[in-house]
C-alpha cells in the first residue's frame, strides 16, 4: 500500500546524472516529482579517495563492478555469455559516484552514421538540435574545458578552464604535434579547485569531481524534488492495471504532464499510471503518477521495461516493436600503457583524461571499417595497483610486485581507447526466466558479441596507440587487445527513432506505445559513438524534459 | 591476529611473495605480519580466501636449509606445529594455486602485494609520499603547444543537416 505522499506529478526511476537532471528541472518548474532510487547515499565505503588504502578499497566495497560488489542495492547481472562485463553503481549519484567525470559531446557525424557510412540508422536529431542542451549542461555540471577544440564545431561554453595536463600530457601532445595527430585537454566534470590527486573514480575528498548525490541533489531537493532511496521499482503499471484493480486509482493520478492519455481502442495500454514498488524492507507500494521517467541505464531500463508485463503486453511495456532490451552496445575498450624511464609524476593528475584524441574517431575507408575510436590518456597509479598491475602473461609475484612497482609508479600512463559498437539485435538484454531479486524482479541476462568492426577498431587503434607513446619517448609499451571488465556504458536498448516498428521510443524519448513513459538514459541512443556518453545522455534527458515542460503548459 | 590465521603462515608466504628487488625491501622485511591483519580489519571480506590459501599452503613450507628460506623464515616453519618434514617447494605450490584456485590466489596476493605496496618502507624505497594536493596553477599548458594542431583546421565531418 502506497504511503501517504508517495504519489506524484512526475516519478522518476534511477538517481544517476540523467535522474537528477530531470529531477531538477522539473521541480524548478514547480513540478512534483519524485525519485525511486533502490540504493543509498554512497557511504565512507565507496567514496574512498582519501584513503591512504583507495586502491584496496577499489577492488572491494568500491569495486565498480556490481558482481563482484554484491552490495545490499546490487542486483546480479548474468554475465556468462556476454564478452564485456558491465561496471556501474547503484544508488544515489548512479555511475557518476564511480566515474573519472569524462565529459564529451558527440561528434556531428554520430548522429548521422547511415548517412555518412552506410551502416547503422541515423538519429532522428542532430548534434545541431543538441548543442544548446550541451552549453546548458556544460555550466550546470561545472565542465572544465577549453574551447577550440578542432575536432568538434565551434561552440561549448565550460564552466572552468581546462586543467593541467601534467608533464606526460605535454609529452604527449607535442608528440602527436610530430606526428599530426589530434589531441585535446580532455573535457572533464571537474570543478576548478582540483587538486590533482589522481583518485577521481574513488571519491574526490576536495568534492571537486562531479558525484551528483553531492553536487546535484543538494540543489534538486532545495527546488522541490522528493528522493526516495531503498525503492526498488518492480513494474510501470498502466491503466488497464487500474482497471485490472492492481491498487492504482481510476483516474491514473494527478493529470498534468505526459503524453496523450485516455481510453485507447489499441491492444496494447498506452498510459502508464504509476509504479509498484518494493522498499528495503520488503513492503510493497504503489506509486501514482501521471508521467514515469526511466533513468535506470542501459541495463536497469530495459530490465524494468521487460519486467513490466500485463494480459495485453506480456513481452513488456513498449515493446511492440520487439526491440526492448536489444541492441544493446557495451563500447568495447582496451588498453595501452607507456612506460617511461623518467619519474614524470603520471600518478598525479585527474584521472580520467588529461587529453582526448580523436584522430581516429571518424571513419576513413582507407582503413577497411568504419567508424573509429576515442582515445583517453588517463595518469598512472598509487603504488598498490603499480605493484599489483596484473597485465596478461606478466609475472605477478616472486621479484615482479617490486618491479611492477618502480616500473610504473610516476612512470607509466594510459591510452583508454574506447570502439564504437555499431547496434546488433543479436546482443541483447533479457530476463533471466527463473532467478529474481530481493524485490522478485527477474534478473538481466546480457548476450553480447564484439561486433568485427569493433575488434577491427580496437586492433588498429591500439597500434596507433603504441605509436603515440613510442613517439612520446617511452621505453615500454604495453598492450592487449581487450579489457572485458570495463563495460562502463550501457547503450541503446530502448532506441530512438520515428518509426515505431524499428524503435522503442520518439525522438523527445516517449515510447512509442506508452508517450507518458519517457526514458531518460542511455538506452535510447540509436548508435554508440565512441565517445563517453553521460554528456549526450543528459543532454537528451534535459530535452525531453523541456518537452514534458512544453507539453504540460498546453 | 586475525582469528584463524597462522602468523608464521603469513610471514612465510609473504617472502615468497613479494621477494626483494629494484631497490626496494621484500614483504620480509617490512612487519607484513601487522600489516596484512591491518588490512583484514578494514577488508574483512579477504579473511575466508586468505585463510584457505594458507592452509593449502601450510604444507609446501620450505624446511630449515631449503634454499629460498631466510633465516628468520626457517625457524618459524621449525616451531611451527603439526608440520612434518614437509615436501618443502613453496614456490611451486604458489605457481600452482596460481594456476589452480585462482579464487583464492588473487585475494591472497591482493592482501600481501596491498599490504606491502602500502608500507612506510616501501613508499620510501619508491620516493612515494602518496597521492599529494597540487595546485593547477602551478601546471600551466604551454599555448605553443596548440599551434601546430590548430594549423591543421577542423577535423569533424559535416552531416548534411549541419550547418555551422
Amino acid at each position: 500500500v502506497s504511503e501517504a505522499g508517495d504519489d506524484a506529478e512526475v516519478i522518476v526511476v534511477g538517481s544517476g546524472p540523467t535522474g537528477v537532471v530531470v529531477a531538477r528541472r522539473l521541480a524548478a518548474a514547480g513540478v512534483d516529482v519524485l525519485c525511486l532510487e533502490q540504493g543509498d547515499y554512497p557511504d565512507e565505503s565507496v567514496v574512498v579517495g582519501g584513503r591512504r588504502d583507495w586502491e584496496l578499497a577499489g577492488r572491494g566495497p568500491a569495486n565498480a563492478s556490481p558482481n563482484v560488489r554484491r552490495a545490499p542495492a546490487d542486483y546480479a547481472i548474468e554475465e556468462d555469455d556476454s564478452e564485456m562485463k558491465v561496471l556501474t553503481w547503484n544508488g544515489v549519484g548512479g555511475g557518476s559516484v564511480m566515474w573519472a567525470a569524462q565529459w564529451e559531446r558527440f561528434l556531428p557525424s554520430d548522429f548521422a552514421v547511415r548517412s555518412l557510412d552506410g551502416v547503422a540508422d541515423d538519429w532522428p536529431l542532430s548534434f545541431k538540435e543538441l548543442a544548446p542542451f550541451y552549453d546548458r549542461l556544460d555550466r550546470e555540471f561545472g565542465v572544465a574545458a577549453r574551447v577550440g577544440d578542432p575536432a568538434f564545431p565551434p561552440g561549448g561554453d565550460p564552466a572552468h578552464p581546462a586543467l593541467p595536463i601534467m608533464p606526460v600530457g605535454e609529452r604527449v601532445a607535442r608528440a602527436h604535434n610530430e606526428l599530426g595527430w589530434h589531441w585535446w585537454p580532455g573535457p572533464v566534470a571537474i570543478g576548478a579547485a582540483c587538486r590533482l590527486l589522481g583518485v577521481c573514480a574513488y571519491g574526490c575528498p576536495h568534492g571537486q569531481k562531479v558525484s551528483v548525490d553531492a553536487t546535484h541533489w543538494p540543489a534538486a531537493l532545495a527546488a522541490g524534488a522528493r528522493l526516495r532511496t531503498g525503492a526498488r521499482v518492480r513494474r510501470i503499471l498502466t491503466e488497464r492495471d487500474v482497471r485490472a484493480g492492481r491498487g492504482v486509482r481510476s483516474d491514473g493520478g494527478p493529470g498534468g504532464v505526459g503524453g496523450p492519455g485516455g481510453a485507447s481502442a489499441r491492444p496494447r495500454p498506452n498510459r502508464a499510471s504509476g509504479v509498484e514498488w518494493v522498499d528495503a524492507e520488503g513492503r510493497e507500494h504503489v506509486s501514482r503518477a501521471a508521467a514515469v521517467v526511466l533513468a535506470a541505464n542501459g541495463i536497469g531500463t530495459a530490465r524494468l521495461l521487460l519486467a513490466s508485463t500485463g494480459p495485453d503486453h506480456p513481452d513488456g511495456l513498449g515493446n511492440g516493436s520487439g526491440l526492448v532490451g536489444r541492441n544493446l552496445m557495451l563500447h568495447p575498450h582496451t588498453r595501452v600503457v607507456g612506460l617511461f624511464d623518467e619519474d614524470l609524476g603520471t600518478n598525479q593528475g585527474h584521472w580520467g583524461q588529461l587529453l582526448h584524441c580523436l584522430e581516429f574517431a571518424e571513419t576513413d575507408p582507407a582503413r577497411g571499417f568504419p567508424r573509429g575510436a576515442k582515445w583517453n590518456l588517463g595518469p598512472g597509479s598509487g603504488s598498490v595497483t603499480a605493484a599489483l598491475h596484473p597485465w596478461p602473461g606478466e609475472p605477478r609475484w616472486g621479484k615482479a610486485p617490486a618491479e611492477h612497482a618502480k616500473a610504473w609508479l610516476g612512470r607509466s600512463a594510459v591510452w583508454g581507447i574506447t570502439a564504437d559498437d555499431l547496434p546488433s539485435a543479436v546482443n541483447r538484454v533479457e530476463l533471466d526466466p527463473e532467478r529474481t531479486d530481493a524485490a522478485g524482479l527477474p534478473l538481466p541476462v546480457l548476450h553480447y558479441k564484439i561486433p568485427a568492426e569493433a575488434r577491427a577498431i580496437l586492433d588498429f587503434n591500439r597500434a596507433r596507440a603504441t605509436e603515440s607513446f613510442e613517439a612520446a619517448g617511452a621505453t615500454r609499451v604495453l598492450d592487449f587487445e581487450l579489457m572485458p571488465g570495463f563495460g562502463w556504458h550501457q547503450l541503446g536498448t530502448a532506441r530512438m527513432g520515428a518509426d515505431s516498428s524499428t524503435s522503442v521510443v520518439d525522438e523527445w524519448s516517449r515510447l512509442h506505445e506508452v508517450p507518458n513513459v519517457i526514458v531518460a538514459d542511455a538506452s535510447v541512443f540509436v548508435t554508440g559513438s565512441s565517445l563517453n556518453p553521460t554528456a549526450t545522455a543528459c543532454a537528451l534527458a534535459l530535452r525531453a524534459t523541456e518537452r514534458l515542460l512544453a507539453d504540460r503548459a498546453r | 591476529m586475525t582469528a584463524g590465521i597462522d602468523p608464521a603462515l603469513v610471514e612465510a608466504v609473504a617472502a615468497a611473495l613479494v621477494e626483494p628487488a629494484a631497490g626496494l625491501p621484500g614483504a620480509a622485511t617490512v612487519g607484513i605480519v601487522a600489516r596484512v591483519d591491518a588490512v583484514l580489519a578494514d577488508y574483512p571480506r579477504y579473511v575466508d580466501p586468505l585463510r584457505e590459501a594458507l592452509t593449502i599452503l601450510a604444507a609446501h613450507l620450505p624446511t630449515p636449509g631449503s634454499v629460498r628460506s631466510s633465516p628468520r623464515i626457517a625457524r618459524i616453519c621449525a616451531n611451527a606445529p603439526g608440520r612434518g618434514p614437509a615436501p618443502g617447494d613453496l614456490t611451486a605450490a604458489l605457481a600452482d594455486l596460481e594456476r589452480s584456485r585462482p579464487d583464492l590466489f588473487v585475494p591472497l596476493l591482493e592482501v600481501i602485494v596491498g599490504a606491502w605496496a602500502l608500507s612506510e618502507p616501501a613508499w620510501e624505497a619508491l620516493g612515494y609520499a602518496g597521492q599529494v594536493d597540487l595546485d593547477p596553477a602551478d601546471h600551466p599548458i604551454p599555448e605553443e603547444i596548440f599551434q601546430p594542431l590548430l594549423a591543421r583546421g577542423p577535423r569533424w565531418r559535416r552531416p548534411p543537416e549541419v550547418d555551422q
